[in-house]
């Protein structure tokens, strides 16, 4: 078991705040004690990855989640630099995605997303998938050994 | 007459009486003494002489012959002879009596006792007859020898005893050869006319003696090596007769003239053969061939003739040509014959009809010349026919056919044109009016010239396969520029026009204006193009539109139901009722825009045909339904399937769509569904047949339109998507679908759903 103090670090890249609210309201609910943040767009996203410009102090997110429609630089590429991208490539990212007919597109890719989500219309569901994305993180951080 | 004197008395009277006795001999007699001198003549002396007795007793023989010495000289030269030996003595000797007479005669001298005495014996008249004898005998043999024919002279035992030079120039055997033998053909190899060898039986000597007959014309052929024809012959006529004497019924021999007929025998032997080899040209002429008599009829008439004129040999024999001629042809000899005769023209040459005995009409090309007599004098006609009835009908049908080509060619609605070297020879009113020319101006021009610059060589690699003859024709399309400078599509069929040895001659080019059907092309290309482009805009705006609406609609969705967990207790029970109709509404387009959005998929997102066992999609299908069909307790059976070319995603779709709705209609019964293929010729039908509650007719084509439903949510649920995305997968594979269901006459039997897919690579799938 890999010992952690202080809350999951998460970085929401949303450009939707309905969107960016309501997963703030379903962490809210969950049992992770969390730290959400988050970026409009994809440039803003690899700055705060690497910790450029006004993202100098952020803490490194444990996880990402992704949405693919961004403006300026969208979530694919995203999705791409950070798996081609030796720093970052290990951060588990689930990719948001508004319909199955996106998700297939992004398989096509053949980009390594660790998870994909569609974003359910129903509240409910919306909540179900937040908690899964708390059991998921309890699996990586149960991970042996030295995961990060 | 004076006595001589004489010594002894018994010996002069007996000399006495000796002359009394010779005086009157009429042969002259001498005496002459011992030394030359003349005792004594008798009459005949004197007669024959011219001279007395008396005057030239005790003369000399040279006082005989004053003028001729060496007759002189003869008798005295003979008496010495005789002196030497006496006895007897005569010879013959020419003398010319004293009066100048010359005569033959023959002197018979003998000695006795003191002298001699002498005969003349005067054989003037007898050596005449025989010198006259002689010549004509030389006269005779310098005819016989001088004549052509041979003739042999043999005696009674056939032994050759004369012969002539003739003879032996022909025999070619010198007389002394044939003299003495039994004639030629002992000597020689010969033959009978026959070519049988000939036996000596056969000599025609041998003949005449056998039957007595004199033989005349017998053929003999003399076997000749020379001149290395070994087969040469050199023929023989001979004739023979016997020989007798004047007033001899007996022979004594037989002659034989010979005459070479060699020559003779070779021209019979080519008249021969020229006769038989006319008279089988006559009868096997390809050509009728006739004799007319001057009577005009018929005299010779060969088989072909028979045959055109379709009269039996004998008939027409019994004919005259007018008797047969086509009526309006009758005199169209006759118009002519005078001037044959007259030697104006050497023949009649002319084309007419004749009437067949089965009244038909024959066209025949006619020749009449006219033989003649050494004189000149006409002794009958020869004509020669020929039928070119089919050669004029040949003609005529080629007139008619070059009328129609030359109208066709005029015509033509098609522009047509002869080119040679690329320039126009001949053109066509059609093409001068495609080109936009006058015929003057185009038979100037090169092809090219008129050509568009772009297509100008278009044709070349065509008409050089066709020049050397890989291609019989070939067609083009082809831009010309026309004289009012617009562009005129073509459409070009060149074919090249060869004589009969195979060298070309000119090319015929077929010009279609196609500018309109160009522009027709072009313009449906372009709405083609822009309907396809529209079409994935729309299928693209479909996918985008449906995509982006669901973000505001999540919104909508989301709020609302977290409205209602945070703040329900504060809500009445109509703002529940509200905010549970708003959820519901979303939610019901959350799944239109996703059945939306996998019905414009079908077109925009489909991966390419492959060889996919139907079975195997399929079973993928039921895997998707298997929980739908555990609760249906539904039996899904399936026969054998094909493999087919598909999208396997989509044709799994298809099956699981099908089943899937099969199982949604479902009757009271347990559902049963069965699946099976049939081969069509050109396609695979599959059929999903279910026991459900069926579809009435009128929904037959509804069913399959996007968010058609036959049935309100509350019975069942459902967009009404399925059978719209079936549809359009089908369509896209290139086949069709439809179903057949009859609910009301056929209660319980449910639907079966068909659709087919092409065998071979169609629909889409065959672009990838």
């Amino acid at each position: 078991m890999v010992e952690r103090n202080g809350p999951i670090e998460i970085l929401l890249v949303e450009d939707n705040p309905g969107d960016v609210r309501l997963t703030r309201e379903a962490l809210k609910e969950g049992k992770v004690y969390s730290n959400l943040h988050t970026v409009k767009d994809g440039v803003e996203a690899m700055e705060f990855l690497r910790r450029k410009g006004k993202y100098k102090e952020v803490p490194r997110p444990d996880i990402i989640l992704l949405d693919l429609n961004l403006p300026k630089k969208d979530g694919r590429e995203v999705l791409e630099e950070i798996k081609t991208d030796d720093d970052l490539k290990r951060i588990p990212v689930v990719v948001l995605t508004t319909s199955k007919a996106e998700e297939d597109v992004l398989r096509t890719y053949n980009l390594h997303a660790n998870c994909y989500v569609t974003k359910p219309v129903d509240l409910e569901k919306f909540m179900v998938v937040v908690k899964s994305i708390d059991i998921f993180w309890l699996t990586v951080v149960t991970l042996p050994p030295n995961g990060h | 007459m004076a006595r001589p004197t004489v010594k002894k008395p018994v010996e002069t009277l007996a000399l006495e009486e000796a002359f009394e006795l010779l005086e009157g001999l009429p042969v002259p007699v001498f005496f002459k003494s011992r030394d030359g001198r003349y005792l004594g003549v008798n009459k005949a002396w004197e007669e024959m002489f011219g001279l007395a007795r008396a005057a030239f007793v005790g003369k000399q023989v040279r006082d005989l012959y004053p003028q001729n010495p060496e007759i002189a000289e003869l008798h005295a030269l003979k008496d010495r002879e005789l002196w030497q030996r006496p006895g007897s003595q005569s010879y013959e000797t020419p003398i010319v009596t004293p009066d100048g007479r010359r005569r033959d005669t023959i002197y018979y001298k003998a000695t006795f006792p003191g002298g001699l005495v002498g005969v003349i014996v005067d054989v003037t008249a007898r050596t005449r007859a025989q010198a006259a004898l002689r010549e004509s005998e030389e006269r005779f043999r310098s005819v016989v020898d001088s004549a052509n024919e041979g003739m042999l002279v043999y005696d009674r035992n056939l032994t050759v005893i004369a012969g002539n030079r003739a003879a032996e120039r022909i025999i070619g055997l010198p007389l002394a050869a044939l003299i003495g033998r039994p004639g030629f053909t002992s000597q020689l190899p010969c033959i009978r006319e026959d070519g049988q060898p000939l036996t000596p039986a056969d000599r025609p000597t041998r003949i005449t003696l056998r039957t007595s007959r004199p033989q005349s014309g017998v053929r003999i052929g003399i076997l000749r090596k020379e001149g290395g024809a070994s087969g040469a012959v050199q023929w023989l006529s001979v004739n023979t007769a016997f020989l007798r004497r004047l007033d001899e019924t007996e022979h004594y021999g037989l002659v034989s003239t010979i005459t070479d007929v060699t020559a003779q025998r070779d021209a019979e032997e080519r008249l021969r053969e020229s006769e038989a080899r006319f008279r089988r040209t006559f009868e096997l002429a390809g050509s009728g061939m006739a004799h007319i008599g001057l009577d005009r009829r018929f005299i010779r008439v060969n088989r072909r003739l028979c045959e055109i004129l379709g009269y039996p040999e004998d008939e027409l024999l019994r004919l005259t040509g007018r008797q047969i001629s086509h009526p309006d042809d009758l005199d169209v000899i006759n118009d002519q014959r005078p001037a044959l005769y007259a030697g104006k023209i050497d023949a009649v040459r002319l084309e007419k009809r004749y009437l067949r005995k089965d009244r038909s009409t024959v066209w025949v090309k006619f020749t009449m010349t006219v033989e003649r007599d050494a004189a000149g004098a006409p002794l009958y006609e020869i004509a020669v026919y020929d039928d070119i009835t089919a050669q004029l009908d040949a003609q005529q049908r080629l007139r008619e056919s070059e009328a129609r080509f030359r109208q066709t060619f005029e015509l033509a609605a098609s522009g047509i044109c002869h080119v040679v070297d690329g320039r126009f020879v001949k053109v066509n009113k059609a093409l001068c009016e495609i080109l936009g020319y006058s015929e003057e101006q185009l038979l100037g021009k090169t092809v090219k010239e008129v050509s568009h610059p772009e297509d100008r060589d278009v044709t070349d690699a065509g008409r050089m396969r066709i020049r050397k003859g890989e291609l019989d024709s070939a067609r083009f399309e082809k831009r010309y520029i026309r004289a009012d400078g617009a562009v005129v599509w073509a459409d070009l069929a060149i074919a090249l026009v060869r004589d009969p040895a195979g060298a070309p001659l000119y090319e015929v080019a077929i010009f279609d204006d196609i500018t309109e059907r160009k522009q027709q092309e072009a313009a449906l290309r372009a709405a083609h193009e822009e309907l396809k482009r529209s079409n994935a805009e729309l299928e693209q705006f479909a996918y985008v539109a449906s995509h982006d609406l669901q973000e505001p609609l999540r919104m909508v969705a989301s709020y609302t139901q977290l409205l209602g967990r945070r703040y329900e207790e504060k809500f009445d029970k109509d703002a529940r009722e509200f905010m549970s109709y708003i959820v519901d509404g979303a939610s019901r387009m959350k799944q239109l825009i996703e059945d939306l959005l996998a019905y414009s998929r079908v077109g925009t997102k489909g991966h390419d045909f492959q060889p996919v066992a139907a079975e195997g999609a399929l079973r993928r299908g039921l895997f998707n339904l298997r929980a739908a069909i555990e609760e249906a307790g539904a039996a899904v059976t399936f026969d054998s399937l094909p493999t087919v070319h598909a999208d396997e995603a989509q044709l799994a779709q298809l099956f699981q769509n099908l089943v899937g709705n099969a199982l949604k209609f479902r009757s009271a019964s347990v559902p049963r569904i069965h699946v099976q293929a049939s081969e069509r010729e050109h396609e695979w039908q599959f059929e999903v047949r279910d026991n459900g509650i069926g579809i009435e007719p009128q929904y037959f084509e509804r069913i399959f339109m996007v968010f058609q439903r036959l049935h309100n949510k509350g019975e069942y649920p459902g967009t009404g998507i399925g059978l719209a995305i079936c549809k359009k997968v089908v369509e896209r594979h290139g086949g069709r679908i439809w179903v057949e269901s009859r609910p009301a006459q056929v209660p319980n039997q449910g639907s079966s759903f068909y659709f087919t897919l092409p065998r071979h690579k169609g629909g889409e799938g065959a672009n990838g």
